[in-house]
């Protein structure tokens, strides 16, 4: 029933507001702040106040300084991260904080909380710009950039764009090229090496077919036979046997000059990468353009050069893939759309589709039915944030920090993979690589989660929900959930998954929930319709003769069925009444017929009445 | 029995002639009188009969739809006893003129076959066929080779489940 609050006018009650510099009284908030902005305290004026647009890179590794607060969730980190940052806004400065707001706050699990921080300052001097704003930053806090919001049209709208919750933060996922290369191709010959030239953050246009092609000379390696270049930055060359070309390899690998540095491979290998770089990339465009922006695909960036050779079959090169962020409708039931969890969700689709654990038209069916493939790891997931939308917003950041443009999108490319190909995130990549190779996906662990609380195992039903991929109501083919089947078998896990969330009242095919096996007496709700419609049960049917003479075709069955029927030991032969009224209630209840014939089938078809 | 109709129908999950739909007689309902009818007509003691109460029903929408000769998987009946012996269809529907259900004599090199459903490929003879009548029950041996014939009178609906016989 609704209520209505009725609230009456308060006229006793006149609040005072008082200055806290000459302790004048004022009628009104809005009176007071017109008198300390008029007279006590001009900086509260707009035009004193200075808001700075910091973007911090937090890759979830970083020292803030109270472990108790980021044990609380990820509003109690994002709350120490814009102190952090107003703290070193105020060391680099020398001016007070006015007021803080965070632009952009994550999901949990990224292990990046909030990367842009607006800091309303106040008394800034104006020689003290916070250039040197990283250093009174903790360890582990990147300045991606940093620039002051003016008071001009179009830093308002920046402003007002910041505040709101930004919808064109992206994830980033940084996929290793090693999840989803099948080297496969066992025709080539190993003459024709592969070389790129790369930057710390991704190749450089710069590089021009003659650099390439003195490259070998450069490196001191044989020359090939011939050269062919791709004209970005990547070269074909060809060796007139094996040996001289791994020499080259050997020779051309992680060969620096200058900034660049050359990466070479068999051109076997390459290929491979190359192929797997463009299935997933088809995989990406079938998914879902809703998650993936335009250009979600970047290059390989190589970076992790030493740990490549360490590792060896572990490479390092990796796909940065931007996934929308946030947006979206939530709680509407349906697959959620952007935000980490489909970004991770997707990444692990996607590598499911490339390593043929799934078919690529699975991919189609992404919104209507939801991921089946596991999640990929919420390590190898980090934020790339607004540097790139900063610097094409407005090329003026650079009169506030030192960072051009093109330098910080280059930072903040080279932090995601150097925070994606850690041994952590490595480690959840092979992981993850081996439980798709081995078949697991979603839909496998939904069934392992059924079949486990039919069975009431408490402890596996524990370990496939914290392991986190199983749906709890995911149904099978007759409608029934993980709770309906505990429920139905009366097992005692029917907690642990109610705990997780498991919905009762989901009815299978027929009507019948868990509800009906979990409530006591009387509170189960009512049967489904049809089953009160059958309320009664029938009366147990009695003994009865079986067939004294089976002909031929009886026999044919019986011998396939190894049914031994005809050795059922005959009853006493009951008498004539009984034996009358039996199959009257026969004929009441249906015709019967059966292959192993009995009199009583062959009389209510009638006389060769089979067909 | 005539109350089998009213289950409801689930999506169909499989391009097939037939539309499935899948049921769980959860409190066992029909699973009490399939066993009880069964018991009847075979002449034995209810105990020996356990009735899966996995459903299915099997719906040919359209004139034509058939399944071509095979036999029934035994399935197990997760009670830890042995697996089902019998398959019994519970026709909803009349097509007196087709829709057929036969049942067809066995061929040397079935057996092998058996374990997958499959058949050898050969000339059968038919030895039973039975046209759906609604409420009509049909019970037979689940290794027993069998098919469906064309639908005429369509929609065939029919209700297919499996029991086990536990041989004394």
């Amino acid at each position: 029933m609704a209520m209505a609050v009725v609230v009456g006018q308060c006229t006793a009650y006149k609040p005072q507001h008082t200055c806290t510099h000459c302790g004048a009284q004022h009628a009104s908030r809005s009176a007071l702040f017109r008198h300390l902005r008029a007279q006590c305290d001009p900086t509260l004026n707009k035009e004193n106040a200075v808001k700075l647009a910091v973007v911090v890179a937090y890759a979830g590794d970083a020292n803030l300084g109270d472990d108790d607060a980021r044990a609380g969730g990820p509003a109690a980190t994002t709350q120490l991260l814009v102190k952090a940052v107003a703290d070193a806004c105020v060391r680099a400065s020398g001016a007070s904080v006015a007021s803080t707001h965070v632009a952009v706050s994550t999901e949990k699990h990224a292990g990046a909380r909030a990367n842009v921080v607006v800091v309303a300052l106040r008394g800034l001097r104006p020689d003290s710009l916070p250039i040197g704003l990283h250093e009174h930053l903790p360890q582990g806090l990147h300045v991606l950039s940093a620039r002051f919001l003016t008071n001009s049209a179009a830093d308002q709208a920046l402003a007002g764009r910041l505040t709101k919750r930004v919808r064109r933060c992206a994830h980033v996922i940084a996929v290793p090229y090693a999840a989803i290369v099948k080297d496969d191709d066992e025709s080539d010959d190993g003459q024709t090496v592969f070389i790129v030239a790369t930057l710390p953050g991704g190749r450089d246009p710069a590089v021009d077919e003659a650099w390439i092609r003195a490259a070998p000379r450069v490196a001191a390696a044989a020359s090939p036979d011939t050269v062919e270049s791709g004209g970005e930055a990547f070269a074909r060359l060809s060796y007139g046997d094996a040996r001289s070309a791994s020499k080259a390899v050997a020779r051309l690998d992680g060969h620096v000059s200058g900034d660049v540095a050359l990466q070479a491979m068999a051109w076997r290998e390459a290929f491979a990468k190359l192929d797997a770089h463009k299935r997933l990339k088809d995989a990406l465009a079938g998914a879902s353009r809703a998650v993936f922006s335009g250009a979600s695909i970047l290059r390989p960036a190589s970076l992790a050069r030493d740990d490549r050779k360490a590792t060896g079959d572990w490479r390092d090169d990796w796909i940065l893939v931007r996934v929308r962020g946030g947006g979206g409708p939530v709680n509407q039931g349906g697959p959620p759309r952007g935000g980490t969890r489909t970004a991770r969700l997707c990444m692990g689709a996607a590598v499911a589709v490339c390593r043929g654990a799934e078919g690529a038209d699975w991919l189609a069916t992404l919104d209507s039915e939801g991921l089946s493939a596991p999640a990929a790891p919420a390590r190898a997931l980090y934020l790339e944030g607004l540097a790139l939308y900063l610097a094409k917003a407005d090329a003026r950041c650079a009169d506030v920090d030192e960072a051009a443009p093109e330098d910080a999108r280059r930072r903040a490319r080279a932090l995601v993979v150097a925070g994606a190909t850690n041994a952590a995130s490595r480690a959840a990549w092979c992981r993850l690589v081996c439980v798709i190779d081995a078949g697991a996906t979603r839909k496998a662990d939904d069934e392992t989660l059924r079949a486990a609380a039919s069975l009431g195992d408490a402890e596996a039903v524990a370990t496939i929900l914290k392991a986190g991929r199983a749906r709890v109501d995911a149904t099978d083919e007759y409608g029934r959930t993980a709770l309906f089947l505990a429920a139905v078998a009366g097992r005692p896990v029917v907690d642990l998954l109610l705990e997780a969330g498991a919905d009762p009242m989901r009815a299978a095919h027929g009507g019948w929930t868990a509800q009906h096996f979990l409530a006591d007496e009387g509170a189960r709700p009512a049967p489904p319709a049809w089953r009160r419609r059958i309320a009664r049960d029938p009366p147990p049917p009695t003994v009865r003769c079986p067939s004294q003479s089976p002909n031929a075709i009886d026999a044919t069955l019986l011998t396939h069925t190894g049914d031994d029927q005809t050795a059922e030991r005959p009853g006493p032969p009951p008498r004539r009444r009984q034996r009358r009224r039996r199959r009257r209630r026969d004929r009441r209840r249906g015709r019967l017929i059966f292959a192993a014939g009995t009199h009583a089938a062959r009389r209510a078809c009638g006389e060769g009445g089979l067909c | 029995m005539q109350l089998a109709r009213t289950l409801p129908v689930a999506p169909a999950e499989k391009a097939a002639c037939a539309d499935r739909s899948y049921f769980y007689d959860a409190d066992g309902a029909f699973s009490r009188r399939f066993a009880g009818v069964a018991a009847a007509a075979w002449g034995v003691r209810v105990e020996r009969i356990t009735v899966n109460p996995l459903y299915r029903v099997l719906s040919y929408a359209r004139a034509g739809g058939f399944l071509p000769a095979h036999v029934d998987l035994h399935r197990d009946l997760g009670d830890a006893g042995p697996p089902t012996t019998h398959t019994f269809l519970l026709y909803l529907t009349d097509d007196p003129a087709g829709g057929s259900t036969s049942l067809l004599s066995v061929l040397p090199g079935d057996d092998a076959l058996a374990v997958l459903g499959g058949l050898v490929d050969g000339a059968r003879q038919t030895l039973y066929a039975i046209h759906p009548k609604a409420g009509r029950l049909f019970l037979m041996p689940n290794a027993c080779p069998h098919e469906a014939a064309p639908v005429v009178c369509a929609p065939k609906v029919l209700v297919r489940g499996e029991l086990r016989l536990v041989v004394l």
